[in-house]
C-alpha cells in the first residue's frame, strides 16, 4: 500500500489559518519543501500531523494552548489529509483525520473520514490496513525531527531496534505475549506449577499413610475386640456366680443388722422399764417393809409437841395450880408461857403426818415378790440376745472375707479389666468409624493427617486433594503450554528482529551507495538497538553531519518501503545538521530513496539542497508559508501577479505562495539579521 | 524474501525447535489477527483457549 500526505487545513490555531494540498501529493519520490519563517506555527503543525498519526489524546492545558490569538471564538480545528493510493484490487482513497478543539472545555476530539464515500465519523478510526504502522513508535521514524538523527545512532538509546519491532509487528509480537499472560482464560487459583502440584501430592501422601495406619488399627482394634468379647463371655457365669454369692451374704448381714438394731431398742425400752421397778426402796425387801409399818405404828402413838403446848395453854387458862401442885399465879404463868413457846407446833405435826401417811402408802405392796425380777430378767435376756446376734454377724463378716477366695477375686477382677478393655476398644473403634459433616471438611482438611482418626474424614480429605491436583495438574499443565508458546513467540520475535535488521542494514547501505560518492569509506555495520556505523573491521559512532542524515533518512525509507508499505518521510528541519556540499549530494538521490519526503524548513537549509532537488528529475513541490501581518509586506510586494491573485482565496492569515522562485528567494528576518551580523 | 516472511519463517523455525510444528498455522493466525487490531478480546481469548489445548507438551 502506498501512502501520501496530501495536505492539511487549520482554523483558529496558534498556526495561521490554511488549506494546503500539495501539489505532488500523487506522484512517487517526490519532494515537498514547506518554508516557514520561524513563528509561523511550523512546530504546531508538525505536532498536530503527529497527533492525527498517532490519535494521541489531548491535557486541556494543550488544548488551551493551541488557540490563536486572533481566534475570538471557542473552537479550532485541524484537519490531516492522506491519500491511499490503490493496490491489490482496492480503489484509491482519500482519508481525513480530523481534530476539533472547544477551547472553552479544553478537549479535543477526533472525527475521521475512512473514504470520501464515507461520513464524517466520529473517533480516531483509520482504515484497519493502515492503523498497524500508526504507532507512536511508527511515526517517529517517519514523522522525525533533525535529532531523530542522532538518537538513531546513540548507542545509549534503542531507538533504531524500537523502530524495526514497531514496523515489523515484533513489538505488537512482545505485547501479545503479555496479552496471553493477562488473558482470562489463564486468571485461575492455586497453585501453577509442578513444584505446586508436588507440594499437593505430599499432603495428599500424608492423608494416604494416615488412612493406611487407620484402617490397620481398626483392623487391629476389631480384632482385639473379638478376642475380648470371647474373655467376656468366658469369664462372665463365674463372675456372676460370685456376685450372686456376695449378694446372699450381703443379704444376710443386712438382716442381722437390723435385729441388733431392734434388739437394742428393746433393750434400752426394758432399762427403763426395769429403772423405774427399782425405785421403790420397799419392794426390794419385805423386811424393809415390816420395819417401816413399825415405824408408822410408833409414830401413831407418839404426843406431838404441838399438842403439849396447847396444854400448856389451856393449864393457864383454867388450872389454879401448875402440874407440879405449886400455885398457878402470875409468875408460873409467864413462865409456863414462856417456855410453851420452845415446844413444837401445828407445822410440826403436819410433817410428822407426813411421814405416816408416806409410810402408809409406800409400805402396801403392788406386786407379788416374784414380779419384782421380771423386768431385770427380760433385760438379762435381751441382752443375751443381742450379744448373740453382734457375735452371728461377726462371724458372717469373717466368714464372707475368708470366704472370698484369692482364685475369685482374681476372676472377678479379670472380668472387670475385660469389660474395661471392651468398652476402651469399642470408644476407640467408635472414633475411627465416625462419620464427617461436609460442613467440617475445610476445618479437617487444614489440620494435620495425623491428627485425624475418622477414615470417613480421611476419605473425604482425600477425595477432595486428589480433585484438587487433578484440577491444578491441569492448570499446570495449561501453564506450561502457555510458557511453551511465550518462549515459541518471544524466540521467533528475536530471531525475526535479526534477521530483519540483517535485511534492512543490507538494503539500508544499499540506499547509502546511491546517496554517498564512490569510495565513501563508511556504512551501517549493523543494526542492534543502535545503527552503528564504520567500515569492515572498523566501528564510528558518528558520521559527518550529511553522512548521519543520510543514514537515517536510508534507515527509514528502508523501514517504509520494506514493510509493506510505503509512507511518506515528514521532516522537521531536514537539513539543518548538513554542510552545504553534503546537501547537494543528498538533494539529488533523496527523492530516489524515499516515497514522498515532505520536508519542513527554514531559509537557510535551502542552499544547497534546493538547487539540487531542483536538478534531480524529480518532482519538487516548494510552499512558502507567511502571516499576513504588516511586517511581512515585503514578502508580499515580491509575489508574482499570479501568487498575488491567489492570496484573497487562500485566507486573510497566511499567505501561501507555490511559486518556485519565490521560494528560492524568500528570506525570513531572522536570517537577513543573521546574515548581518555575520557580515559584520 | 520480504520482511514479513522473514518474521514467518523465524516462527516456523522456532515452532519446530519447541515441539509445536504441528501449531505452526494456529500461531500464526493468532499473531498475525493480533497484530491486525481485528480481534475482538473474547474472540481473542477463544482462539488462545483452542491453540493452548491443541499444545502437546514434552513429557
Amino acid at each position: 500500500m502506498i501512502i501520501f500526505l496530501k495536505g492539511w487545513s487549520s482554523k483558529g490555531l496558534r498556526c495561521p489559518d490554511m488549506q494546503i494540498t500539495l501539489p505532488s501529493y500523487k506522484t512517487q519520490n517526490s519532494v515537498s519543501l514547506i518554508q516557514m519563517p520561524n513563528g509561523t506555527g511550523k512546530t504546531t503543525i508538525i505536532e498536530l500531523i503527529e497527533a492525527c498519526l498517532t490519535g494521541s489524546s489531548f491535557t486541556r492545558e494543550k488544548v488551551i494552548a493551541l488557540k490563536g490569538q486572533t481566534n475570538d471564538s471557542a473552537i479550532g480545528e485541524f484537519a490531516l489529509h492522506i491519500y491511499a493510493a490503490p493496490y491489490f484490487g482496492r480503489s484509491e482513497r482519500n482519508i481525513s483525520i480530523i481534530i476539533k478543539f472547544n477551547f472553552d472545555e479544553g478537549i479535543g476530539t477526533y472525527y475521521t473520514i475512512r473514504d470520501t464515500s464515507t461520513g464524517q465519523e466520529l473517533g480516531w478510526q483509520p482504515p484497519s490496513d493502515l492503523r498497524a504502522l500508526l504507532s507512536p513508535r511508527c511515526i517517529e521514524v517517519f514523522v522525525f525531527k533533525g535529532d531523530k538523527v542522532e538518537s538513531l545512532l546513540d548507542k545509549t538509546r534503542d531507538d533504531a531496534e524500537q523502530a524495526i519491532k514497531a514496523f515489523f509487528g515484533i513489538s505488537k509480537v512482545s505485547e501479545l505475549v503479555e496479552k496471553i499472560n493477562s488473558s482470562a482464560i489463564f486468571d485461575v487459583q492455586g497453585p501453577k506449577t509442578d513444584k505446586g502440584v508436588t507440594q499437593q501430592q505430599n499432603v495428599l501422601k500424608k492423608w494416604l499413610l494416615q488412612k493406611q495406619s487407620m484402617e490397620g488399627e481398626k483392623s487391629r482394634l476389631e480384632s482385639e475386640l473379638l478376642q475380648a468379647d470371647r474373655d467376656y463371655e468366658e469369664i462372665k457365669d463365674r463372675a456372676e456366680k460370685i456376685r450372686a454369692g456376695e449378694k446372699d451374704a450381703r443379704d444376710k448381714l443386712a438382716e442381722l443388722e437390723s435385729k441388733i438394731q431392734a434388739t437394742q431398742l428393746e433393750i434400752l425400752a426394758t432399762s427403763e422399764k426395769t429403772l423405774r421397778v427399782y425405785k421403790n426402796p420397799l419392794s426390794l425387801s419385805p423386811r424393809l417393809t415390816s420395819k417401816v409399818e413399825t415405824l408408822r405404828s410408833n409414830l401413831d402413838q407418839l404426843k406431838l409437841p404441838g399438842t403439849s403446848r396447847t396444854f400448856f395453854l389451856e393449864l393457864i387458862e383454867k388450872s389454879p395450880v401448875c402440874i407440879c401442885d405449886r400455885p398457878m399465879n402470875d409468875v408460873a404463868k409467864g413462865a409456863i408461857k414462856s417456855k410453851s413457846d420452845s415446844y413444837l407446833g401445828d407445822e410440826h405435826i403436819s410433817v410428822v403426818n407426813g411421814i405416816k401417811e408416806a409410810i402408809q402408802t409406800f409400805s402396801t405392796p403392788t406386786h407379788e415378790a416374784d414380779e419384782y425380777f421380771l423386768p431385770l430378767r427380760e433385760l438379762r435376756s435381751k441382752l443375751g440376745d443381742l450379744k448373740q446376734l453382734e457375735a452371728s454377724r461377726d462371724v458372717l463378716v469373717q466368714l464372707n472375707i475368708s470366704q472370698a477366695s484369692e482364685q475369685d477375686q482374681q476372676v472377678m477382677l479379670t472380668f472387670e479389666e475385660c469389660v474395661k478393655k471392651r468398652t476402651k476398644i469399642e470408644g476407640q473403634i467408635d472414633e475411627i468409624s465416625q462419620p464427617l459433616s461436609d460442613e467440617s471438611l475445610s476445618a479437617i482438611a487444614s489440620r494435620n493427617a495425623d491428627e485425624i482418626r475418622s477414615l470417613d474424614a480421611i476419605d473425604k480429605v482425600i477425595r477432595s486433594l486428589t480433585e484438587k491436583i487433578a484440577e491444578t495438574t491441569k492448570t499446570v499443565d495449561n501453564f506450561k503450554r502457555k510458557e511453551l508458546l511465550q518462549e515459541c513467540l518471544k524466540k521467533a520475535s528475536k530471531a525475526a528482529l535479526q534477521r530483519i535488521s540483517e535485511v534492512v542494514c543490507e538494503r539500508a547501505n544499499r540506499k547509502l551507495n546511491d546517496i554517498f560518492p564512490s569510495g565513501t569509506l563508511i556504512e551501517i555495520k549493523s543494526i542492534g538497538k543502535h545503527i552503528q556505523l564504520g567500515f569492515r573491521d572498523r566501528s564510528q559512532a558518528k558520521g559527518s553531519g550529511a553522512q548521519n542524515v543520510a543514514v537515517a533518512y536510508s534507515f527509514a525509507s528502508t523501514l517504509l518501503s520494506q514493510s509493506g508499505m510505503k509512507f511518506p518521510l515528514i521532516v522537521d528541519h531536514p537539513m539543518t545538521a548538513v554542510e552545504v556540499g553534503a546537501r547537494e549530494v543528498l538533494g539529488r538521490v533523496l527523492p530516489s530513496v524515499c516515497n514522498q519526503i515532505v520536508g519542513f524548513v527554514i531559509d537557510t537549509e535551502k542552499e544547497g539542497f534546493f538547487d539540487a532537488l531542483a536538478q534531480s528529475g524529480f518532482a519538487l513541490d516548494t510552499l512558502t508559508i507567511f502571516r499576513n501581518i504588516p511586517g511581512n509586506q515585503h514578502h508580499k510586494d515580491k509575489l508574482s501577479n499570479s501568487e498575488r491573485a491567489k492570496v484573497g482565496q487562500i485566507g486573510s492569515e497566511a499567505i501561501v505562495s507555490f511559486d518556485p522562485e519565490f521560494f528560492r528567494n524568500f528570506k525570513s528576518k531572522d536570517s537577513v539579521l543573521l546574515g548581518s551580523k555575520q557580515n559584520v | 524474501m520480504t520482511l514479513h516472511e522473514q518474521f514467518e519463517s523465524a516462527l516456523k523455525d522456532a515452532t519446530e525447535e519447541f515441539g509445536l510444528g504441528k501449531n505452526y498455522s494456529a500461531i500464526l493466525s493468532l499473531v498475525e489477527k493480533y497484530i491486525s487490531d481485528e480481534m475482538p478480546q473474547a474472540q481473542f481469548n477463544s482462539q488462545l483457549k483452542n491453540l493452548i489445548d491443541s499444545i502437546e507438551t514434552r513429557s
